[in-house]
């Protein structure tokens, strides 16, 4: 079972039958717009619980293929481990290394993800029970601007027992974070009245792909540094 | 449309054809010096300018890997002159865009176009030694593609890393169910086979070589085909 994980051409086959699942995937969405229109705004795991199979089969099976390929990872990654640890066999558990963090990572986004929505007008507080940090908007700043047509910006303040503990600011593309809660603008207008529509967030996933990232790169240039373009798996 | 013109004339081969492809790149140089003089940014955040940088890298990629090649590789023009005006040719289709948007405005946007620029640089000379490798069999040329091909995977993987990273800082999501999504992820699984390939006894040779060229048609349908024949709608929050 070991060597049927650790072996090249078994990746190649996984690789293969994810591919099929992509392209399935890539097909059947446009065709089915109104079913997967709530897709990226849910829990994953939550929506595969509502969809229907004719739709979602696809995405089960990426999911196993995406299992298979992370316990091959792992495998791969003792293997390699098992050997005399040298530079020159470093760059591939490190690659498989960040794989896996960012499957991980996935996994955790889909299943423990959460994700609130509040509008919002100057004065106004956001209260969730402790589900994300509490906060409360100050100012909101629209203006028009000659690079970018509309410069966007909303102040606030972090909450604590409803006192004020750390200021916040959010632009788009710059969302604040506190405490593992993020905050994005959605909009922001200034008529009829001030208002910004908000989406406070937790996704402790998120720090796994960023890491599983980060690994991956290191892993890439390191093999690259190396020149041997031919120990790329282990 | 000037270098492009230039650049097919560079088919022509010899001195003339050299001084033709010179021409070429020193007026593409020259338009995309007054975009970012436009701009006052790096002209890489629109369709326009990405593709407009794609085929001026190619030209110099193609200049590079004469220069660095030990074997004579005249052929390679034949690859990348018509690669590389295909590119050009693309970018008339779409209007110029002086503006960006807010969101757009990060490190991380740019790390994205950038290195997503580089991967197609980068695999479209690699996939044209490939052809070549088919045509001629020269191992040379085999072990310089299969360079080529890792440097752009490598750059591919980045800018989808980076990619990933503006997204979330933008949009609260790093993943996005969309077709666009899919197909990136469809060819970046695709040359990590092909990366695989090379330690299959097999697969050694031409069937790599052929699955390395194959995977930039795939890349060329996932940037160009993906959204014209198959949707895929932007998806924000």
């Amino acid at each position: 079972m070991f060597r049927l994980l650790t072996s090249v051409k078994t990746q190649i086959g996984l690789f293969a039958m994810a591919l099929v699942f992509f392209l399935a995937g890539s097909l059947i969405i446009p065709g089915r717009m109104e079913e997967f229109s709530g897709i990226n705004d849910a829990l994953l795991l939550g929506w595969l619980s509502e969809a229907r199979p004719s739709a979602s089969w696809w995405i089960y099976g990426l999911i196993t293929i995406l299992g298979v390929i992370a316990l091959s990872t792992v495998a791969c990654i003792l293997d390699a481990l098992r050997g005399t640890v040298s530079f020159k066999a470093l760059p591939a558990p490190i690659i498989h290394t960040g794989m896996l963090f960012v499957l991980l990572g996935h996994l955790l986004t889909a299943s423990v993800s959460l994700r609130l929505e509040y509008t919002l007008g100057p004065g106004d507080s956001a209260y969730s029970s402790g589900a994300a940090e509490d906060f409360r908007v100050d100012e909101i700043i629209v203006r028009p601007d000659a690079v970018i047509e509309t410069y966007r910006e909303v102040r606030g303040q972090w909450l604590k027992g409803g006192a004020a503990v750390k200021p916040m600011l959010i632009k788009p593309g710059a969302p604040a974070s506190y405490h593992g809660t993020w905050l994005f603008i959605k909009s922001a207008d200034l008529l009829p009245s001030p208002k910004a529509t908000l989406r406070a967030q937790r996704d402790p996933g998120a720090p796994f792909a960023l890491a599983g990232g980060g690994i991956f790169a290191l892993g890439c240039i390191l093999l690259l540094f190396q020149g041997r373009a031919g120990r790329m798996v282990s | 449309m000037g270098a492009v013109t230039l650049y097919g004339l560079g088919l022509t081969g010899g001195r003339a054809g050299r001084r033709f492809i010179h021409a070429g790149l020193l007026v593409h140089g020259i338009f995309i010096v007054k975009r970012a003089a436009l701009l006052g940014r790096l002209p890489i955040t629109e369709r326009l300018d990405i593709l407009s940088a794609i085929s001026f890298l190619l030209i110099v990629s193609l200049l590079i890997s004469k220069r660095k090649q030990a074997l004579p590789v005249p052929a390679l023009e034949r690859y990348l002159l018509p690669l590389s005006s295909v590119f050009a040719l693309s970018a008339v289709f779409y209007e110029p865009i002086n503006t960006i948007s807010q969101n757009m405005q990060t490190p991380w946007f740019y790390m994205h176009t950038g290195f997503n620029i580089l991967s197609f640089v980068l695999l479209g000379t690699g996939a044209s030694m490939e052809a070549l490798y088919l045509k001629s069999g020269e191992e040379p040329l085999y072990e310089s593609r299969h360079r080529l091909t890792l440097w752009g995977w490598t750059a591919l993987s980045l800018s989808l890393i980076s990619g990933s990273i503006w997204f979330f800082l933008a949009y609260g999501s790093y993943w996005q169910w969309t077709a666009t999504e899919l197909w990136g992820s469809l060819v970046w699984f695709y040359y990590g086979i092909y990366l695989h390939s090379g330690q299959v006894k097999g697969l050694r040779g031409w069937p790599s070589a052929a699955i390395g060229s194959f995977g930039y048609l795939l890349l060329l349908f996932s940037y160009f085909g993906v959204g014209a024949l198959i949707p895929s709608p932007w998806t924000q929050f």
